[in-house]
């Protein structure tokens, strides 16, 4: 039984590296997206910098890093799931999968883990490029930790994702909340801007509070920066607090929209 | 001319067709407002903490950077006002309603156009000239009456031109077995012009400004009132002509295509 099980979300997960291995253009747009951000991101914060050498602790070799590592880490996840999640419902196919006997939330979550895993080949292989060609970027202090820390990256923005994208059995505007959720995870996760330019107010509440620095900014941080097993503890323990947190929300409001969605008759 | 008028008044049909779907999808409508709201106020965040850091980007103060901000704003407010249904092309071939499309005594690049309204991009016009007129204001320059009817043409000019560009991307979709268009890597270009191009370095700058147009987005209506930059010919006549191009180049591009898919034998 147990196999049975286990063989099911491994099912999912191929379900959605095939998703993305299929459509092969949207590989290609990747590579070039990525590029293209870092292209933007460079120029803009030898602007920034200017003549200044040290911003907010970081010279410039260092915010580049932090730019290359965050669009590396957000590339992971640009996959426009909460819009796929919504044709789903608009066309009802969601009647058809919540009939069987499928757990909706756990298939969202490995199937989108799936859909990541080409991605994420391509986000490394793309800046071990940069890394030999152009920019030289170092290397993590502890190798282990960063990748951890990146897959709750991952589940912490599947597990949002599923949040809002529930929303979308309320509205039609399904593309209006996928560029929400985007914004958001984009500006509190630290990927536009790092967390410490914030006033020192919000300072504290984005970086040790909400889930999203978890996202961008926390793991950079581990990359980048010296972390004793206490504090990587720390963070794993909170990290994953938050992450079955927003899971259960998840459920919770897939419930009442299941049960709208009977009332319906849909 | 009667031809002219008789697509007037199916526009005007349209308008009002959509109007009323408008008013039945209340929900939708305020959530896409709230959301254009929000992500405003992001961006608009990210400008601030940066300035609270640095005095100026590049040379550019914060007011500079809005006035480009606020162009960039209010030309794409428009484009979607009038361009926003051009990425449905794809659905339209796929499904089988361009076919009908194409049975109708219109045009068939007009019927994707009018098929749909996109209201929250009035909300983003308006925005798009408050945030102009507060970084006009901040800089000492007037909102006069002339200065209003400049504003609006750059606005249709370059509506129109990043249209053209648009158009040209979407066609692709004819060439290419409707599978591939580069429509999405245009939007990623556009999101430089939210900066004053003339940081990216002259390359780049050049690229927007002949090969794909967009700097007439944001950067040269901002020029025109900043004279970071001096330009040997008359703005308005460059850009009426790099429309003119637009225009042709987009039609030959459509119809083309247009061709090819009526002798797939569909």
């Amino acid at each position: 039984m147990k196999r049975l099980k286990i063989s099911k979300y491994f099912e999912w997960l191929k379900m959605g590296a095939k998703i993305q291995l299929f459509d092969r253009g949207i590989l290609l747009e990747n590579i070039f997206n990525f590029i293209f951000q870092i292209f933007l991101s460079y120029f803009l914060w030898k602007g920034i910098y200017g003549s200044n050498k040290i911003l907010n602790g970081r010279n410039f070799q260092q915010m580049i890093n932090y730019i290359i590592l965050s669009v590396g880490i957000s590339n992971i996840f640009v996959y426009p799931n909460i819009y796929f999640m919504s044709m789903d419902i608009k066309s009802g196919n969601i009647a058809y999968t919540l009939l069987k006997p499928i757990d909706y939330q756990m298939q969202f979550i490995f199937k989108n883990i799936g859909i990541v895993l080409p991605i994420l080949v391509i986000s490394i292989f793309s800046v071990l490029v940069f890394q030999i060609f152009i920019f030289s970027i170092d290397m993590p202090v502890n190798f282990i930790y960063f990748v951890i820390s990146v897959f709750l990256s991952l589940l912490t923005v599947i597990t949002f994702d599923f949040i809002l994208g529930m929303v979308c059995f309320w509205t039609e505007n399904s593309w209006g909340v996928s560029t929400l959720e985007f914004a958001i995870v984009s500006f509190f996760s630290g990927r536009l801007i790092p967390l410490d330019f914030f006033p020192k107010n919000f300072r504290y509440l984005f970086i040790e509070i909400l889930p999203f620095s978890g996202i961008i900014y926390t793991p950079i941080d581990i990359y980048q920066n010296y972390w004793s097993a206490n504090d990587f503890l720390m963070y794993l323990i909170q990290q994953s607090g938050w992450i079955i947190i927003l899971l259960l929300i998840g459920r919770y409001i897939f419930n009442i929209a299941r049960n709208h969605v009977f009332i319906n008759g849909g | 001319m009667g031809n002219f008028r008789y697509y007037i008044s199916i526009i005007i049909t349209f308008i009002k067709f959509n109007i009323k779907k408008l008013s039945e999808y209340r929900v939708d409508f305020y959530l896409g407002v709230f959301l254009l709201l929000i992500i405003q106020f992001l961006n608009l965040s990210f400008f601030y903490l940066i300035f609270d850091a640095v005095p100026e980007i590049d040379g550019w103060n914060l007011h500079e950077i809005l006035l480009v901000y606020g162009f960039y704003t209010l030309n794409c407010g428009f484009f979607i006002f009038l361009f926003g249904k051009l990425r449905s092309l794809k659905a339209y071939l796929y499904s089988g309603e361009f076919e009908i499309m194409l049975t109708r005594p219109i045009p068939p690049i007009l019927h994707i156009l009018i098929s749909g309204f996109n209201e929250e991009s009035i909300f983003e016009i308006i925005l798009g000239f408050i945030i102009i007129f507060y970084a006009m204001n901040n800089l000492g320059i007037s909102f006069n009456f002339i200065n209003t009817i400049i504003i609006i043409l750059f606005m249709i000019l370059g509506s129109l031109i990043f249209g053209a560009i648009a158009i040209i991307a979407e066609s692709i979709l004819f060439y290419t077995r409707y599978s591939f268009t580069p429509i999405d890597s245009i939007f990623s270009l556009a999101e430089f012009t939210k900066y004053p191009i003339s940081i990216f370095g002259i390359v780049f700058q050049k690229i927007l400004t002949f090969i794909i147009p967009l700097g007439f987005l944001s950067y040269y209506p901002a020029n025109y009132f900043l004279n970071k930059e001096t330009i040997k010919v008359n703005i308005f006549f460059a850009e009426g002509v790099i429309l003119c191009i637009l225009i042709i180049v987009s039609k030959i591009f459509f119809n083309k295509g247009l061709k090819k898919y009526e002798g797939n034998g569909n």
